[in-house]
């Protein structure tokens, strides 16, 4: 198999795919980093405020990495994509696109949709593209500790009768959005990835180990979640990963991008 | 005395890096900087994993091992 040290020598819907696949995971690790740090002020134990503020940082650390890959090897400014595009153009998981109103919503997310990003990184490990290996590998070190995270809070939860209900509502919702993520099988961009040896496995393949990985610690852990729809193919966007219109909420962005502090830019 | 494996820069995948500091943004992290790049990076101190409760494709070859299949090697080749 060729190793590429850049897109040069790729096929165009492989260039293409690594550049919306990069993308994908850069929006779902930028909105978590938002999620999480919103979170650090409003945790039920101080430990899980110090792990949220520290899960934020290693996302947004890891936004930084991709930018910087996204920038070297496929013409994109970090600066405009994160405050120059529309809502409509981000490929975040959909999960994140609406506030996170409850700390069972936060488990969701670190259980769920970190792990679908994670188990994507996974499969980016020992890549055909050069560049992204020694980023993956320090982005797989840190995710150990998010997902040991994710698990033990999901696991303290589904014992106690008053979450236990609202818990399962949100990974149920959880998984929703990260099946619409992964888009349908077959997808031509990401055949061309696995082809070229740029990504281990299909999208599919990864979807459906993290679905019966959440299923099966839910199992454990007493909780019965009812299976995921399949997507809806028709209308799924590869650079969007969504079937339809969809982005997070301009309030999101609007702290996001910490637009109200730009009166204190120094020119 | 043994020197410590280099830690490989995130961004550049160089190893011409050194550690500047023991604590990064957190307790867990070290903060390193390349020469290569000339790029600040922080690295878990640890590699182990012992304790952590982790989905099965990121726990240590050997727990999830599967049994081989009947004239299947362990380490996955088909035997001669």
């Amino acid at each position: 198999m060729q190793d590429f040290e850049s897109t040069d020598g790729m096929s165009e819907p492989c260039a293409r795919g690594l550049r919306h696949l990069l993308l994908a995971c850069a929006d779902t690790k930028l909105l978590l980093g938002y999620h999480y740090g919103e979170w650090t002020f409003g945790t039920p134990a101080l430990e899980a405020a110090v792990a949220s503020c520290s899960l934020a940082q290693t996302e947004l650390g890891h936004v930084r990495l991709l930018h910087a890959l996204l920038s070297r090897h496929c013409g994109d400014d970090p600066d405009a994509l994160v405050e120059r595009r529309p809502a409509q153009a981000f490929a975040g998981v959909g999960y994140l696109d609406r506030p996170v109103e409850t700390w069972p919503g936060f488990v969701a997310a670190n259980l769920v949709v970190d792990l679908a990003v994670t188990r994507t990184l996974h499969a980016l490990a020992g890549s055909a593209f050069r560049p992204l290996r020694a980023s993956v590998d320090k982005m797989l070190d840190e995710e150990r500790h998010h997902l040991h995270h994710g698990r033990g809070w999901f696991r303290t939860l589904a014992g106690r009768e008053g979450d236990s209900v609202e818990l399962r509502r949100q990974t149920e919702a959880a998984i929703a959005s990260v099946v619409e993520w992964f888009g349908p099988e077959g997808e031509p961009e990401d055949t061309a990835l696995v082809g070229a040896g740029v990504k281990a496995e299909p999208n599919g393949a990864i979807r459906d180990a993290v679905v019966q990985e959440v299923m099966s610690l839910a199992r454990e852990a007493g909780i019965s979640l009812a299976p995921p729809r399949p997507p809806d193919v028709g209308a799924w966007n590869p650079a969007t990963r969504r079937a339809g219109d969809g982005g997070p909420e301009e309030t999101i962005l609007f702290r996001l991008r910490g637009t109200r502090n730009e009166v204190f830019k120094l020119a | 005395m043994r020197q410590p494996a280099p830690v490989h820069c995130p961004f550049c995948g160089s190893a011409d890096t050194e550690k500047q500091a023991d604590f990064g943004t957190s307790l867990m992290v070290r903060l390193h900087f390349c020469r290569a790049c000339h790029t600040a990076f922080e690295a878990v101190k640890w590699g182990d994993t012992e304790g952590l409760d982790l989905p099965a494709f990121l726990r240590p070859q050997e727990e999830h091992e599967v049994e081989p299949e009947p004239g299947e090697a362990r380490n996955g080749k088909r035997e001669a």
